[in-house]
């Protein structure tokens, strides 16, 4: 049966109160005697007689309905694809700035798939199950790394399998694997890809780590 | 149904309410699993290697390592050798507990006596922890029931609470199982000693876990 | 924390490499020097005034770390270790 889209909308919304040309030439032409009358009148009312009585508590429902279904996808896409979230800190200065900085986050690196050293990723802490922190990634299983900063013990560690190494860019100020020890895979759950910065309104891309990611060595960037 | 919404739209908008619904009751509620294995024999699916008969388990997901986590409740974690797939163990000790660690549990050989070349660092590791292990603040010492054949924190250490997804309610299936079997026979027993202990935040985490 | 892991000078890095995570030797042997040599640039960073002051900057100081990326499985620190090598200052890998 074909539907003036009008009063499709209508009937969607509950207000039905709202009369339509369509509406009244229905009403019209539903004044006929008998069983017909009886069939027309129930498929043009429209909406149930609850309804019909309690207008705002369908309307509510609708809304519920909505709100819950929209919670719904918005906690599937967040959990499982991307998220857009505020730091930080000052752990990762200069790549990550304290205060000011949208990070966007792909889910698809969870429990670390796809995972290289050099990435900046977002992890569940292992010492406090109710925070997230944002580290670099320095060692994957089976490298070996500096157990502390450089120019300290000197001491070298290899990772065991199912875990990486987390270190800060902002070495004085971070708390991680330094503190904590090798990070198991399984915390991961997310890799920063990109920000946006508010302080100079430009967003840039972290899929490689930035300029504090892993690259081949060229000694004109030679510090000391 | 109301008659004007095609069929196809229904569908969809079913579909969606259905999958979204059971994602989220499975990630913040309620996940059902069958016990495959035998690292927690006899306590669970005691038949799996014989006739393949397994428990079906119902874990509680909301906040499982919470602070009404006790010792001996089963948990559902992330295994620290390996970030996929979860595994099933009982709670020993929490963060702040002493374990003094089983000789019979010691890593390095398989379930006949051999030696393991693949398990050499990890039994490295145990002989260095050995005797003794406190389990350090958000951490717990989880081992399976069975001694002979089970990896958990002897091979990997302490757990961190992190990882830990999910808590055991009881078993669903079969019915003549079920309750809470971990807790109905004559209480755990395992040879492994804990001396209790309290879990206080070390001095160096105090900002971040206290936001002093 | 867990779990307890052993660690050694980089004095000991040309033997340690040849072993995997598990204890178990790698087949074939690995070879430091033939690996692409890379860096990462990490820093120092404070503030160069009172916490609190919004006029306080950030100062940050590079710190230079080097690695030797033998695989996709296998990445070794030789910050420590590019100078007891051979003495000289490393030079770039062709390609």
């Amino acid at each position: 049966m074909a539907m003036p889209v009008f009063s499709l909308v209508a009937r969607r919304l509950a207000i039905h109160r709202i009369s339509s040309p369509f509406t009244a030439l229905r009403r019209a032409s539903t004044k006929q005697s008998g069983p017909k009358l009886q069939i027309k009148k129930a498929i043009t009312e429209p909406a149930p007689p609850l309804l019909a009585r309690y207008p705002y508590v369908y309307i509510f429902y609708r809304v519920f309905k909505y709100g819950v279904g929209f919670a719904l996808s918005l906690h599937i896409f967040a959990e499982y694809f991307f998220s857009l979230n505020l730091g930080q800190g000052m752990s990762m200065s200069p790549t990550l700035n304290a205060s000011g900085d949208w990070m966007l986050l792909s889910k698809r690196y969870r429990r670390g798939r796809d995972v290289a050293v050099g990435d900046i990723i977002s992890f569940k802490h292992p010492v406090d199950q109710y925070t997230y922190s944002v580290k670099r990634v320095v060692a994957m299983p089976g490298d070996i790394v500096l157990r502390d900063s450089p120019d300290t013990s000197g001491q070298l560690i290899q990772i065991p399998e199912g875990h990486c190494y987390v270190v800060g860019d902002n070495l004085p100020w971070s708390r991680d694997s330094r503190m904590f020890g090798p990070l198991p895979l399984g915390l991961v759950k997310a890799k920063v890809i990109g920000k946006f910065s508010t302080s100079e309104m430009k967003w840039s891309s972290l899929r490689d780590g930035g300029d504090g990611g892993m690259r081949p060595y060229n000694p004109d960037n030679d510090v000391d | 149904m109301p008659a004007f919404l095609p069929p196809w739209r229904t569908l969809a908008a079913g579909a969606f309410w259905i999958t979204g619904t059971v994602i989220g009751v499975n990630d913040y509620l309620l996940e059902i699993t069958p016990i495959v294995g035998n690292s927690m024999q006899p306590t669970l699916s005691p038949q799996y290697y014989t006739t393949g008969a397994r428990d079906t388990v119902a874990w509680h997901k909301w906040r499982p390592a919470g602070p009404d986590l006790r010792r001996g409740d089963l948990v559902m974690y992330t295994t620290p050798h390996r970030g996929e797939g979860s595994a099933v163990k009982r709670v020993i000790a929490l963060g702040g507990d002493t374990v003094v660690l089983d000789k019979r549990r010691r890593p390095g050989r398989d379930e006949d006596g051999e030696p393991k070349p693949s398990e050499r660092t990890v039994a490295k590791n145990w002989d260095a922890m050995a005797p003794k292990v406190v389990v350090p603040y958000g951490h717990v010492w989880l081992e399976g029931d069975n001694w002979r054949a089970s990896k958990d924190s002897n091979h990997f250490g302490p757990v961190s609470r992190s990882l830990i997804v999910g808590r055991a309610m009881g078993v669903m299936w079969p019915p003549q199982r079920w309750g809470r079997p971990w807790e109905r026979e004559a209480g755990f027993a395992g040879k492994t000693k804990v001396v209790k202990g309290r879990e206080a935040v070390p001095v160096e985490w105090e900002e971040l876990v206290l936001g002093v | 924390m867990a779990p307890l892991v052993e660690s050694f000078p980089a004095s000991q890095l040309t033997t340690r490499v040849q072993y995997v995570a598990n204890g178990q030797r790698r087949k074939p042997p690995v070879d430091l020097k033939e690996c692409e040599l890379m860096q990462m640039i990490q820093h120092r960073c404070d503030l160069d005034g009172p916490r609190f002051d919004p006029r306080s900057k950030v100062v940050c100081d590079p710190v230079l770390r080097l690695f030797r990326k033998c695989s996709d499985k296998l990445t070794v620190e030789t910050t420590d270790w590019e100078d007891i090598w051979d003495g000289t200052t490393p030079t770039p890998k062709e390609k």
